[in-house]
């Protein structure tokens, strides 16, 4: 069955038609009359949650944590670009929520989805997300090591922390309290060629609100962006996926890893002969 | 108190794009600090949204931004420029109402394609608050309004400095397409030569100083005939407003010391001004911050009765200070118009000193912080209080109280120690219980005339009488009253 017709399925089965706090089902329930009604409730769901903004905070206080970072570096460096934020799709759309709530689902075990409309808000852990896309492989690892500090560190250390820190740990938690890393992940364990760090924050004051946050350089967001389009998106329509394709789209990331590897060998010896 | 932090990159921006001319959009952007602003963002989301659903606007979309310097990555049709900054702390201690009374008029104003979108101190100083910065007298103006389009002239009386002529312009501006409306200054035309000529330049597009030469020869002639030119050309009804009249009397005053040759040159300018008045139903407005007929008595020997026209039955409008429904409300709207975010303890501080019943000290006051705030980027409370110390020494705002008091007041000196005292005694109580209104008239029983000395007081001074008790309508006005009545010398 396609992901379209899990969908449908899902909506059709699954959606809490009528009950308190949702639609009733529409006067003529065609497959795409029910997908709208449903796609909406889950917009105005997830607006109300308010998880925008909580995501907007948390970005907030990462600018100010990465802004101490950017002070730091050589002054000669600080004119180039250490990183931007990537400023598409911070809210996951109605139709990924759907896509997601059935991709975990299986159509003819006649339970329902794991995932369930009443909890997808705070069961998903990207439901808000944003990138930081940074220049050199070495700049990951800096902002990396900056966001998990507060969160490693014995509370009597926190004191000794950035003013940006502190306040990032005073006002969220991150869930494990570290980023996980795709980017060293050993051959035998990698499914996709993706690699990025990946963290979720909550509020203090809302822990079932999580926001993903994400840190790739530059190639690896390329990257990103190109499989998403030749691969992941016709996946997901369920069209079939050449094999040879898969093959070189994966090995493009290597590649791709490979000279962001080569830049930073780069970017460390010319430091070196500078003295800085 | 602190200037708003603008440097802040990210935010939630409410994006405007005219559905009509594509080109024309206004951003506001909520700048966000961390988790304790989420609260604020909320409100301010169902704040808004709601107020576009109820009134059906067009165009408006949420994004969140990064860097408002490269907005338009988030959509080509937003510019930086266009992007209208706050805080979402300014927001975080406020019910949905008060969000609502702040931020609806500025949807509101967006919608209309206003430039200007809340009032600012800066901005009312020294001139006539119009567009935004007239705040709200809305009843009075469509009350006012109404009178003229029944045919009714006024003279609407208030001392300097409270908004009289802004409410003439504001008048002005709604009676536009019903009305033909002349507007005459005496303060900057005050003498029948000049006021004449100025009529008729504005009516031939002749220039000042020649009209002026035509005037001078026979001021009552020009003003009667371009008048009558004026009323005769247009098919609308004429209203000529008139900003100061006793400018007019004093001109005449200077330039003839002869009281018999002083009252026909008076009467025959006000007769200039009534005959097309009444020969055309043209209707007049005159503000003043003197009382004229009580000038025209004491220095002419002339009564109302004696006098032309419309000018014999002419009745007064005082004017009281604005009675606000949400005074902190409207306070924190001219705190965000001026860039300037209250810090703890300020917004108390400011409630308990200063409103805008009485707006140009008020404005004057903040004016004044924030020239301060921008040298010193922060000020404490006990700063704005220094401040305020020295604004109520030095300010000028309120003279015209002393200059009704000690020179107009109706029967006299005495009576006018007998106002002093019963304003000193209202300013020694706390500001929301004032005295009895039964203690006011005990004090005013020993003198003569006390029901219209009673009257003048009320009318004069921003006092007001609800419940059975006579207060302040102005926290400035109090401090104001008691900084004059200090005994000891620092």
């Amino acid at each position: 069955m396609s992901t379209d017709g899990k969908i449908e399925a899902l909506i059709k089965e699954h959606f809490p038609w009528g009950q308190d706090g949702y639609p009733a089902r529409p006067e003529h329930p065609t497959p795409e009359a029910l997908k709208e009604t449903a796609r909406e409730w889950i917009r105005e769901r997830v607006r109300s949650t308010g998880i925008e903004n909580v995501a907007l905070a948390l970005q907030a206080r990462i600018e100010t944590v990465l802004t101490e970072l950017e002070r730091q570096l050589p002054e000669i460096e600080r004119p180039r670009l250490f990183y931007r934020w990537d400023p598409s799709h911070n809210l996951k759309s109605p139709e990924s929520i759907l896509d997601k709530i059935a991709r975990d689902w299986d159509p003819t075990a006649a339970t329902a989805p794991k995932i369930g409309f009443d909890d997808f808000h705070t069961a998903m852990d990207d439901l808000a997300r944003f990138r930081i896309v940074v220049n050199f492989l070495s700049d990951a690892e800096k902002v990396c090591s900056k966001l998990e500090d507060p969160y490693k560190c014995s509370p009597a250390d926190l004191v000794s922390l950035s003013p940006g820190q502190q306040a990032l740990h005073r006002e969220f938690a991150l869930h494990n309290h570290s980023l996980e890393d795709s980017i060293l992940r050993a051959p035998e364990k990698r499914v996709s060629g993706e690699r990025c760090r990946k963290g979720i924050f909550s509020p203090h004051s809302n822990r079932g609100l999580k926001v993903e946050i994400q840190i790739q350089t530059m190639l690896q967001e390329a990257w990103d962006k190109k499989d998403h389009f030749l691969i992941y998106e016709p996946r997901r329509r369920g069209e079939p996926i050449d094999g040879a394709d898969s093959i070189e789209i994966y090995a493009m990331s290597e590649l791709l890893y490979v000279a962001d590897l080569t830049f930073d060998r780069l970017l460390d010896a010319i430091r070196r002969r500078r003295g800085n | 108190m602190r200037l708003r932090n603008e440097n802040l990159k990210t935010g939630k921006a409410l994006a405007w794009v005219d559905k009509n001319r594509q080109a024309k959009t206004r951003v506001v952007l909520f700048l966000v600090q961390g988790a304790g602003d989420i609260s604020a963002l909320n409100a301010i989301d169902r704040v808004c949204d709601n107020w576009i659903k109820q009134q059906g606007y067009q165009g408006f979309s949420w994004h969140s931004v990064a860097d408002p310097g490269q907005i338009s990555l988030v959509d080509p049709r937003l510019f930086s420029a266009d992007i209208r900054r706050f805080e979402a702390c300014e927001f975080r201690d406020l019910s949905e109402d008060q969000i609502e009374i702040l931020l609806n008029p500025l949807i509101d104003r967006i919608c209309a394609g206003e430039s200007e979108l809340l009032p600012r101190a800066g901005a009312a100083v020294g001139a006539p608050a119009e567009g935004v910065q007239f705040l709200n007298r809305t009843a009075e103006t469509n009350s006012l309004a109404s009178m003229i389009r029944q045919g009714e002239s006024f003279f609407i009386r208030a001392p300097r400095r409270t908004g009289k002529t802004s409410l003439m312009r504001r008048l002005q501006e709604l009676l536009l397409s019903e009305f033909s409306v002349l507007s005459l200054n005496l303060e900057r035309d005050p003498t029948p030569a000049e006021a004449a000529a100025r009529v008729r330049s504005t009516l031939t597009g002749e220039g000042f100083q020649v009209a002026l030469r035509s005037a001078r020869q026979d001021s009552a002639a020009v003003l009667s005939g371009a008048l009558n030119s004026i009323c005769e050309g247009s098919e609308k009804p004429l209203v000529l407003f008139i900003d100061e009249l006793v400018s007019l009397f004093n001109g005449i005053k200077s330039a003839d010391p002869d009281e018999g040759l002083r009252r026909a040159a008076t009467l025959s300018f006000l007769k200039a001004l009534a005959d097309p008045i009444a020969a055309h139903e043209a209707r007049v407005v005159i503000a003043g911050s003197v009382d004229w007929l009580q000038y025209l008595e004491s220095e002419l020997s002339a009564r109302q009765s004696d006098l032309p026209g419309i000018f014999s039955r002419l009745q007064p409008i005082p004017l009281k200070p604005l009675d606000l429904e949400h005074p902190e409300c409207e306070l924190r709207r001219l705190l965000m118009g001026s860039e300037l975010v209250p810090e703890a303890g300020d917004v108390n501080w400011l409630a308990e000193h200063i409103d805008l019943a009485l707006p140009f000290p008020a404005v004057k006051f903040l004016d004044q912080v924030l020239a301060d705030v921008k040298n010193r980027s922060r000020i404490t409370t006990q700063e704005l209080q220094s401040i305020f110390d020295l604004f109520l020494a030095q300010t000028e705002s309120f003279a015209d109280f002393n200059e009704h008091l000690n020179r107009h007041c109706p029967t006299g000196s005495m009576a006018a120690d007998v106002v002093a005292g019963v304003l000193s005694e209202i300013a020694s109580h706390p500001f929301e219980v004032g005295i009895e209104n039964e203690r006011v008239k005990t004090i005013f029983a020993r003198t003569d005339q006390k029901d219209v000395v009673y009257q003048w007081l009320y009318d004069t001074f921003p006092i007001t009488s609800k419940d059975g008790r006579t207060r302040f309508m102005s926290h400035l006005f109090q401090h104001w009253w008691n900084s004059q009545m200090r005994a000891e010398v620092r």
